[in-house]
């Protein structure tokens, strides 16, 4: 029963899933595109390169696309989607009682492991989120949303890929 | 009739403010799905919390029937509305290595996101991560321009793909879903209880 | 519990059935194949040699060179005042502010009229539209306008007129090929034709 009780600490999956859709539904129709969040980092990126090597950033096409406009990249949609991203979970976490600063990992791995492992996946998610123009909010999550071909293609490869590896990686997990 | 900013109807910088209120309730409804923790999102993996599928095949399906909905009632100018375009060779790969990233790295970004809000060490390591990893296709941009451009179809709908009307599509992919929620349900009766 | 469950399934199988009974209402965001054929068989997009001089030498500021030849060869040579969006990446997005507006005339021009017009009907495709092809090309230019033949004695006068037009009109852009590399006509400013209504720009 312990696990019963620990999992109704959380909002039933359907209903979270019905909130989701509405607040993507809510996106497309005040501002005619749905969510996501690997472009703010792109636009941190883009901020980051401009501002240490600007001679570097406007010979290259990718980080020149984002502060050839005159203003800064940082000043993006999804940038203040983002920091909403982040304090609405922060606002959630506090009234659920699940603020607390820690490594969540498998007992079978160490911590140390675990944030290898991390970084390791947050470096493909970012190399993969530019092949795919976008993440599993914006690509497919999003995409699957307007029915585009995209996001179906992203989202099959996302889940089909990672159900693949999952043999492989089940240390880090269970 | 929606949506709103692009025809000016809410001006500039309210987009802002919008991105920022829909940001609040997106990171709001993650959390509390319980999208802040990574063995949680794993276990869709391995068969012992499906908390994933449910919630995002129910987002997808709730944010397409209602953008049907507003179309046909004409609410909303889909023609309007950001549709991702479909380079297939390079969706494709960039979703296997973001698949291979998820399972390494246990988050996407957005759920990433989240965690680090309610101090997740491994969601904060994990952004740097991606950092990192848009930097290196940054730096090397150069060697993959011709491939991430290749295969243009357009802003290609799924249904055109299939050959199938909208409306049919539309109603597979909810019956689809709904068998999936109840074989998920039946899986992980059966799989063993991982702690967390 | 299950009975909450049926319920709502039976709600999402009942708004499926409506969606799929719903007559269809088509959006279109790319150019249907039978107008393209149409449009490709259309003869309205080629611009001559002459009339883009004249455009040129009048001054006209409602229409943008496009050169879709590689980096190369437009170093090498390029009209004055043109932009350079080699063919490979004519579908970007980077490039396609460029080609949305609408106030301009698009014109593509290659060496000859073949990869220009691939470059067109890519962009008619994407139902981008004030756009043309420089008949002939690059080639056509400069045996046209940089080193114009003289006609046959018993040639009719609109000939000689034309040729004397095209004398003038090799002189004002320097008469030589070569030279005309260095003849700085000023890039074009981007005119943006303000459209109210904009499609959402998206990205993850």
């Amino acid at each position: 029963m312990e696990e019963n009780k620990q999992a109704s600490k959380y909002m039933n999956p359907y209903l979270a899933g019905f909130l989701l859709g509405l607040v993507l539904l809510a996106s497309f129709y005040f501002t005619g595109r749905g969510l996501g969040a690997s472009g703010a980092v792109k636009s941190v990126v883009v901020t980051t390169v401009g501002t240490v090597a600007p001679e570097f950033a406007s010979s290259t096409l990718f980080f020149e696309s984002g502060a050839s406009e005159g203003e800064s990249p940082l000043k993006s949609w999804l940038v203040f989607e983002v920091l909403g991203v982040l304090l609405g979970g922060l606002i959630s976490g506090a009234f659920a009682g699940r603020l607390k600063l820690k490594v969540e990992h498998s007992p079978k791995i160490s911590s140390k492991t675990r944030l290898i492992a991390a970084v390791l996946g947050g470096i493909l998610f970012g190399i993969g989120s530019q092949f795919g123009r976008g993440c599993t909010s914006g690509a497919a999550l999003s995409g699957m949303a307007v029915l585009s071909t995209a996001g179906f293609i992203s989202m099959l490869a996302i889940f089909g890929t990672a159900f693949l590896f999952a043999y492989f990686m089940r240390k880090l997990w269970i | 009739m929606g949506p709103l900013v692009t025809q000016d109807i809410i001006g500039g910088n309210w987009n802002f403010v919008l991105a920022f209120i829909l940001g609040l309730f997106f990171g709001g409804v993650l959390e509390q799905a319980g999208f802040s923790s990574s063995r949680k999102l794993a276990g869709v993996f391995y068969g012992y919390d499906f908390v994933v599928l449910r919630v995002f095949f129910t987002a997808a399906i709730t944010a397409m029937v209602g953008l049907l909905f507003f179309h046909y009632f004409e609410w909303i100018d889909l023609s309007l509305v950001y549709v991702n375009p479909t380079f297939w060779p390079s969706a494709l790969t960039g979703g296997a290595i973001m698949g291979l990233g998820f399972i390494v790295g246990g988050f996407c970004p957005g759920t990433s996101v989240c965690a680090a809000s309610i101090g997740k060490i491994d969601a904060m390591v994990f952004l740097v991560g991606i950092f990192i990893g848009i930097s290196l296709f940054g730096f090397t941009y150069d060697w993959w321009v011709d491939f991430v451009f290749a295969g243009d179809l357009g802003r290609i709908k799924v249904y055109d793909s299939l050959g199938m009307r909208q409306g049919s599509f539309a109603f597979m992919l909810i019956a689809v879903a709904l068998i999936a929620f109840y074989a998920t349900r039946w899986i992980e009766k059966r799989v063993k209880k991982v702690e967390y | 519990m299950n009975i909450r469950y049926a319920f709502v399934s039976a709600i999402a199988i009942l708004l499926g059935a409506v969606l799929m009974f719903l007559p269809e209402k088509q959006i279109k965001i790319e150019k249907d194949p039978v107008d393209l054929l149409l449009a490709i068989n259309d003869e309205s997009r080629w611009i001559s040699t002459d009339e883009l001089a004249h455009s040129i030498v009048e001054k006209d500021p409602y229409f943008l060179l496009i050169d879709v030849r590689s980096g190369d060869e437009y170093q090498n040579f390029s009209l004055p005042g043109s932009l350079h969006i080699p063919l490979d990446s004519i579908q970007s997005p980077n490039y396609l502010p460029y080609l949305q507006q609408e106030g301009l005339r698009k014109i593509f021009y290659s060496n000859t009229s073949a990869k220009a017009t691939q470059a067109w009907v890519l962009s008619k495709r994407r139902n981008l539209s004030n756009i043309y092809v420089l008949e002939g090309g690059v080639n056509r230019w400069a045996e046209t306008i940089l080193n114009p033949v003289k006609p046959a004695s018993t040639a009719p006068q609109e000939e000689f007129d034309l040729y004397s037009f095209r004398v003038a009109a090799s002189q004002y852009f320097g008469n030589s090929a070569e030279e005309t590399v260095e003849s700085e006509a000023p890039k074009k400013p981007m005119i943006q034709v303000s459209r109210k209504k904009k499609a959402a720009q998206g990205g993850c």
